[in-house]
């Protein structure tokens, strides 16, 4: 860590103590945050860094092994987790391409959960979850450990797809494990394809809540996070996806939103039942629904159909739209292109973002659809979900720059931030600072001169 | 037999159906020769298909279950069917998996039109391959010289050899173009139909093009502003130094300069 760095670390830790005792705004609970909304609460987020040369970085920490899993923060500790191949060889491949293959690494493997401080980046604790070789292989450009953790600072939830399902206490002891049967999620098109899990675990009360998109059998269960107890489960007639279900809180009801190549659907949260379906969709479906404007945004981008739908919480039956048609009672408008791959979509302000595999970001009227700008972003390729804090939007790219964007019906690139990596992991945010994931490193950002 | 003991019989005929062409698609899939034999024996569908339009020979031959192909293939299978997905034919991912002892199997008994595929079996440069391939039928002239001309691109002698006795012509010498008008052409170039960035840049007096995360190629000029990569059957032409269209199997896509070299 650079001398500025120590030094602002100090000052962090002192505003920090006093924050979270009064707030958890602070606190990132799963993949993409609170209600997976990408929106950070922090008012001075940074606007311009370079990791690469210590600026504006307030920690780094060697992350070993290989995942495209999001940090998450609670409290002063930040969770990750990680799959160590004992082939050192064993890396991602970036860059925009269709390959079909996947990697057979059979040599055997550490899947990891671990604890860092969120003030200083030091490890707090490790745990292996789980040792031995991969069950099933991974995408080129996936890894062992894509699914982000979860966590409600009681219980840290880690989701190895085929490797399990671990609770741990916020200290690493762990708490309880299921075995979750093989997640063979892979290509629709052969049914001996393997990519593997990417779905991230998201807890909703007492129960954590896992999307098992799979080549066969696939099924969406919440367990007790007392003891892993199965508390319910819900057959899908669905092949392998690859997004995070959203909780989504309605007047009447909270219902869990799934993205799905047969269908989008919804499932009362509280019993797994079957709520609303909505099709058609892409044959491969991995971004993760986004709530905001009392809509719920789902969008798939494998083309040819590649939808963007902004359906009204609370809706309930077959809401598939009549042939011809862009909207109806429950969906408020639609888009039958324009949809996105990976990256999934951020609702911040009055605008719905999307953001393509190629860097095309597109801005919308969240309420009515309108496009109000799309305008290609300079890295290569992006996988990361984009993010928003201080009125900007935080776009990763597998470059290893994080494109500052503001957020608002004009496009203005405020600012370009080396990090020095290729960074496919989504980025986190606890108030002001910004938790990035490289390829090998955590970095921790923030502004001189901050809100804390 | 009454009415309702009639339509059970029938529907248990229905499901008994299904059952097996369920289960021949999955043994040709998986290889497993013995169950295909016996399903087949118990009147299931040669061509039955999956939900994407692949037949049993579609899956057995991208999963490489030479056994399964030869079977099936000589139980009268067709071989040029496409899936309703992609509409890619099953040699198409038999070349990309590299299942080459399939795809000479196939190749035997294919009856479409050789042109269609003699530049993407010319590309593994498995000499093999591409003798079968002449074997079963003579290409077009034009085919067969772009193809050619491809092979001597990428040194593929024996491939180029066979080619060349199979009636190929030596190419056209290439269109010189000069080095400053190719510099001008370099930038990494985007569009908006595909994701996919190309870099183009100059490189001892040929100008060349990279897709990212694959390897760079060579364009061939015709003109100042016409290039070509014979071996993708890629044509390339340049409306100005800032943005080209490029042409490949009947599409057209347009690349604009983002960033400049």
């Amino acid at each position: 860590m650079n001398r500025h760095g120590r030094a602002f670390w100090r000052w962090l830790a002192l505003g920090t103590m006093a924050a979270v005792s009064l707030a958890t705004a602070a606190d990132w609970p799963q993949f993409r945050g609170p209600s997976a909304s990408g929106v950070g609460s922090g008012t001075k987020p940074p606007i311009r860094w370079d990791a690469t040369k210590g600026i504006n970085l307030v920690w780094k920490a060697d992350i070993p092994g290989l995942s495209i899993s999001s940090p998450i923060v609670w409290g002063d500790r930040v969770y990750v987790t990680t799959a160590i191949s004992s082939d050192t060889a064993q890396k991602l491949r970036t860059g925009l391409y269709g390959d079909t293959d996947s990697v057979d690494d059979r040599s055997p493997h550490q899947w990891k959960v671990m604890a860092l401080d969120k003030l200083t980046g030091k490890l707090l604790w490790q745990q292996i979850a789980h040792a031995g070789v991969p069950k099933t292989k991974r995408h080129p450009k996936s890894s062992q450990a894509s699914p982000s953790p979860a966590t409600n600072g009681s219980v840290v939830i880690a989701y190895f797809g085929s490797e399990g399902l671990y609770a741990y206490s916020p200290d690493g002891k762990l708490l309880w494990q299921k075995d979750l049967g093989i997640q063979n999620a892979g290509w629709f098109f052969d049914p001996d394809s393997e990519w593997g899990a990417a779905s991230s675990p998201v807890i909703y009360k007492n129960s954590v809540i896992v999307l098992c998109d799979r080549q066969k059998d696939s099924f969406i269960a919440a367990f007790d996070l007392k003891d892993g107890k199965e508390l319910w489960r819900t057959a899908r007639a669905e092949v392998s996806t690859w997004g995070t279900p959203t909780v989504v809180e309605g007047k009447d009801r909270t219902e869990v939103v799934t993205n799905g190549s047969k269908a989008i659907r919804g499932y009362d949260a509280d019993t797994g039942k079957e709520l609303w379906t909505l099709g058609p969709n892409s044959e491969i479906a991995c971004t993760t629904p986004v709530a905001g404007q009392s809509l719920i945004f789902v969008t798939a981008g494998y083309p040819p159909v590649q939808p963007i739908y902004a359906i009204r919480i609370g809706s309930t039956g077959n809401l598939t739209l009549q042939a011809g048609k862009e909207s109806s009672d429950a969906i408020a408008w639609s888009k039958p292109r324009g949809g996105v791959y990976l990256p999934s979509p951020i609702v911040y302000g009055d605008q719905l973002y999307t953001l393509g595999n190629n860097g095309i970001l597109t801005a919308y009227d969240a309420k009515t659809g309108n496009r109000l700008y799309q305008q290609r972003i300079e890295g290569d390729s992006f996988v990361a979900s984009p993010v928003a804090a201080g009125g900007n939007l935080y776009l990763a790219s597998e470059d290893g720059d994080v494109f500052v964007v503001k957020a608002g019906p004009q496009y203005e690139l405020v600012a370009k931030n080396p990090v020095g990596e290729p960074v496919l992991a989504t980025p986190a945010w606890a108030d002001d600072l910004l938790i990035v994931r490289g390829a090998k490193h955590l970095f921790a950002i923030a502004e001189r001169g901050g809100s804390k | 037999m009454n009415r309702i003991g009639i339509l059970i019989f029938v529907a248990s005929l229905g499901f008994g159906a299904g059952d097996v062409n369920e289960d021949l698609l999955e043994a040709s899939r998986v290889g497993d020769l013995s169950a295909v034999q016996a399903l087949i024996g118990k009147g299931a569908a040669l061509e039955t298909k999956t939900a994407y339009g692949q037949t049993p020979l579609y899956l057995a031959a991208m999963n490489g279950r030479e056994e399964v192909v030869r079977f099936l293939l000589d139980k009268g299978a067709n071989p040029d069917v496409r899936d309703s997905f992609y509409h890619a034919s099953m040699l198409d991912f038999v070349l990309m998996r590299k299942h080459y002892g399939v795809a000479k199997m196939l190749i035997r008994k294919r009856t479409a039109n050789p042109d269609r595929i003699l530049a993407s079996v010319a590309a593994t440069g498995d000499a093999d391959l591409v003798g079968a391939l002449l074997e079963a039928g003579k290409p077009s002239q034009p085919a067969l010289d772009k193809t050619y001309e491809a092979a001597l691109g990428e040194k593929q002698t024996e491939v180029a050899a066979l080619l060349k006795k199979a009636g190929a012509h030596e190419p056209a010498p290439a269109f010189v173009v000069d080095a400053k008008t190719l510099e001008a052409y370099a930038g990494t170039y985007k569009s908006d139909k595909i994701p996919l960035d190309i870099k183009v840049f100059s490189k001892e007096g040929k100008l060349y093009m990279q897709a990212t995360g694959q390897p760079e190629f060579a364009l061939k000029p015709k003109s100042a502003t016409q290039f070509e990569f014979a071996q993708a059957q890629v044509e390339v032409e340049f409306d100005s130094s800032a943005s080209f269209t490029l042409k490949q199997g009947g599409a057209s896509y347009g690349f604009k300069k983002a960033v400049t070299q």
